[in-house]
């Protein structure tokens, strides 16, 4: 009899649990979705990349509170027993189970009378589970607005896929550094204090890296991390070091340019995606394009991208668009063609290209890195800091497209640009004063020459590092200041301004 | 050991005893069974109403139908202790003077105290003994009550003049505290049909003394599961207005809980009323049903509850609302 009866109980007792666990199953769920729509909500207005994980998660915890909440919640076999009484018996069945075990003749009266009812007893009857439909009705719609809000595109959630792409990427070149930092620190051989110096720069480019908020601000970072690692490799004089900090530099260009390409691809993709596709096609080539303007700092690309969109898409603008991202293209394998002839040797033989070779019109070759300032349009594939007026027009062969655009054969007829006058000028090694200073003449032959224009294309040259230049500054600055009557207060101050500046 | 058939004519018994007072007695269903389970619960009752309701016959009719002896003390102010318990006299035997004790009324199974409060508290106090130890003492000699022994005792809560109410202490001896409601009209007929008439109605013993203490002795090994029991605890605990979670009806208007003689008592009586009903376990439902007139007496209301007009069924109410049975 008492087996019977407690059998009994703890079946009414998994039965009430049955319908514990549905209700705070559902109770759970329904705040969890609520919760889940606020985030999606937030999402739409403020960039938050794992609101989509963040809201499911949630809704998972939910889901798993809801049962074990459920569970916890089930009565003692005792109150199981008593719940059972109270569909009308009277304490029968808890007093029976109460009993268990004691075998006086009031006790086996009792427990035959509760036995009686056992018998009847209809669990699912008495028992049944019932759901709260208006509850269930409630979370379907919270569910349906939340997918709904989940689908919804706004620039808020594309500034979020922007920011999280670029602090992947950071991440990832931050993966870089360590790895050099790890090397570093393998290698017991290396000048310490130097190889505390670099490090010291690797920390601040990770910081820099942490920071970056866009492909631009990410792309600028890592440029400059290449340059400094570069530099890096010049100044210090363990020669082991030099040569880790100089691959280093290389393997981070190499891989920059990488992703530039493999931007450039996806961009192309997108682009011919939505030649003939929807409005999403559309959009998605938009956001390709204006990443890739970003990442190489392309603002023609950026300009036509912004078109593109603005155009609502338009065909004319579709053919811009994709003319410019063809330019681009063009411009990024120029940039690599320049580079992978940029050996030591091509180098050394023209260097002095910026100095000479500015007259006239040109329609030649210049694969070489130099400082000076051409306008031209022509093949010229190298890398120098230019500044140009191309008012070439593209000829022969090549396709001419807007302002100087021209291809092979363009003709490089720059002219002087009007001189800022009145403004000072520093020339490096030289005195600081006014533009007279400048001896030569634009697309002259003369050792420095200037031209302003708003219509030239130019290649991204060599750029000179910013520690080296920095570093100059620092050295001239010193001298400077320890040669002078300021008070040492100030002369700390100066110097600790130079210090700053690395 | 009892059997089930043993149980089942000791249940019938009383269902046969408190149908034959019924007889007697119309209307006045819920009193009349209430003083059976006092009966059965071993205490004592203390019935209070306004005169005529047949409070007086009610007893009778009890004693007529339990086949015990019986004695009335109608108590009065000059009533003195003696009056009730008995005395030494001083009688002749052998030529000698000797006292020899005479019993008092007292010395019956049922004595009726028709307004116990008009009695001095001298008298009244007389009875403590007799009601918790079922002795008396008198001299140097206590005496042993006849068995079962239960007092059933009246008072009028109108006519306070003259009266003295029954202490704490004393009140706190009964086990019930029963209040004799008007009857019904159609109950008011029953009774005209019956007094004002010939017609007379004989009421024939059902049960005996032996018999009674037969069936407190079952009631005793009546099985009540800790719930049950917890359950009634806690309603005497929700009285007390010092307890943290007491209700607020409590805080507010009770000045002294009910002692542990009122959890007793309802266990007790609940006990009786589960068998009663022929059930053999203790319901939430005859805790219910014991716990007015085993707690009303008990609770000391202050006088913001009287200038309120809140009585203790008022507070007793809300106590049962408020703790819950799962």
């Amino acid at each position: 009899m008492d087996s019977k009866i407690r059998q009994f109980v703890y079946r009414v007792r998994s039965r009430i649990r049955e319908q514990l666990v549905i209700d705070n199953l559902i109770k759970a769920v329904g705040i969890g979705m609520l919760v889940a729509l606020i985030i999606s909500l937030i999402a739409l207005m403020i960039p938050f990349y794992y609101a989509i994980v963040f809201a499911t998660t949630i809704l998972m915890l939910a889901f798993l509170l809801g049962i074990i909440w459920g569970v916890r919640k089930t009565p003692n076999p005792m109150q199981s027993a008593l719940l059972a009484d109270s569909k009308g018996h009277k304490e029968k069945i808890s007093t029976a189970f109460y009993l268990s075990g004691k075998e006086d003749a009031f006790s086996m009266l009792q427990k035959k009378d509760a036995m009686r009812i056992v018998e009847q007893f209809q669990i699912r009857k008495e028992f049944p589970i019932r759901v709260e439909w208006k509850r269930v009705a409630g979370m379907l719609i919270l569910t349906l607005v939340f997918v709904i809000t989940s689908l919804i595109e706004t620039p808020a959630k594309r500034e979020a896929l922007v920011k999280h792409d670029v602090k992947q990427e950071a991440k990832e070149e931050i993966a870089r550094l360590e790895k050099v930092e790890k090397e570093l620190e393998k290698n017991p051989e290396l000048a310490k204090n130097e190889v505390a110096e670099v490090k010291e720069q690797l920390e601040n480019a990770k910081k820099e890296l942490k920071e970056a908020e866009s492909y631009e601000e990410l792309s600028k970072a890592k440029e400059r991390i290449n340059k400094k690692m570069e530099m890096a490799s010049k100044d210090v004089k363990d020669q082991t070091l030099a040569e880790m900090m100089k691959k280093a530099a290389q393997e981070g260009e190499k891989l920059a340019k990488e992703k530039e390409q493999e931007l450039a691809k996806k961009a192309k993709e997108a682009l011919e995606k939505a030649a003939d596709g929807n409005e999403k096609d559309k959009e998605k080539a938009y956001e390709e394009l204006k990443k890739l303007a970003e990442m190489t700092g392309d603002e023609q690309l950026a300009q036509a991208a912004e078109t593109y969109k603005n155009a609502t898409y338009s065909d004319n603008a579709y053919a811009n668009a994709s003319n410019a991202l063809s330019q681009t293209t063009q411009k990024m394998q120029n940039s690599d063609y320049a580079q992978n002839n940029n050996s030591p040797k091509n180098q050394s033989n023209n260097q002095n290209s910026g100095q000479n070779n500015n007259t006239g019109n040109q329609n030649q070759n210049n694969q070489g890195q130099g400082n000076g300032n051409q306008s031209q349009s022509g093949n010229n594939q190298g890398k120098g800091s230019v500044q140009g007026q191309g008012n070439g027009s593209g000829g022969g062969n090549g396709s001419g497209n807007g302002n100087g655009g021209g291809w092979n054969y363009g003709g490089r007829n720059g002219g002087e640009g009007e001189r800022n006058t009145n403004e000072d000028i520093t020339i490096p090694d030289g005195e600081v004063g006014n533009d007279d200073n400048l001896t030569g003449k634009a697309n002259g032959n003369d050792s420095s020459t200037k031209s302003k224009s708003n219509q030239s294309q130019t290649w991204s040259g060599n750029k000179v590092g910013y520690n080296e230049v920095s570093g100059k500054y620092k050295e001239k600055a010193y001298k400077k200041v320890n040669g002078s009557n300021y008070p040492s207060d100030m002369k700390e101050r100066i110097k600790n301004y130079f210090d700053g500046l690395n | 050991m009892i059997d089930e058939t043993a149980l089942q004519n000791m249940i019938d018994k009383i269902k046969v005893c408190e149908a034959e007072i019924g007889k007697g007695i119309i209307g006045q269903r819920g009193i009349i069974r209430q003083v059976l389970l006092a009966i059965l619960s071993d205490g004592n009752v203390l019935l209070e109403g306004v005169p005529g309701l047949g409070k007086t016959e009610l007893v009778k009719a009890i004693s007529k139908v339990l086949s015990t002896s019986f004695s009335r003390i109608q108590f009065t102010p000059d009533l003195m202790p003696a009056d009730v318990t008995g005395t030494n006299l001083i009688i002749k035997e052998e030529g000698n003077n000797v006292f020899q004790f005479e019993p008092g009324p007292v010395f019956a199974n049922i004595v009726l105290a028709d307004e116990i409060n008009r009695a001095t508290p001298k008298t009244q106090s007389a009875l403590l003994e007799a009601m918790q130890e079922k002795t008396v003492t008198v001299g140097k000699t206590t005496y042993e009550l006849p068995k079962p022994f239960m007092v059933l005792a009246t008072q009028n809560p109108i006519e306070n003049e003259g009266t003295y109410p029954l202490p704490e202490a004393q009140l706190d001896r009964f086990l019930f505290k029963l209040l004799v409601e008007f009857p019904s009209k159609e109950e008011l007929k029953e009774i005209m049909d019956i007094t004002v008439t010939n017609q007379k109605v004989e009421l024939s013993p059902v049960i005996n003394g032996d018999d009674i203490i037969a069936i407190r002795t079952a009631i005793k090994d009546m099985p009540i599961s800790d719930a049950v029991m917890d359950y009634a605890l806690s309603l005497v605990v929700a009285t007390h207005p010092e307890q943290a979670d007491a209700p607020e009806i409590t805080k507010k208007y009770v000045a002294c809980g009910a002692s542990p003689r009122a959890a007793q008592a309802i266990v007790k009586t609940a006990k009786a009323r589960a068998f009663m009903e022929g059930r053999y376990n203790v319901a939430f439902e005859d805790i219910q049903f014991v716990a007015y007139p085993a707690l009303r007496h008990r609770l000391a209301l202050n006088f913001e509850a009287i200038s309120d007009g809140v009585s203790a069924d008022d507070v007793i109410r809300e106590i049962m609302a408020t703790v819950k049975t799962v």
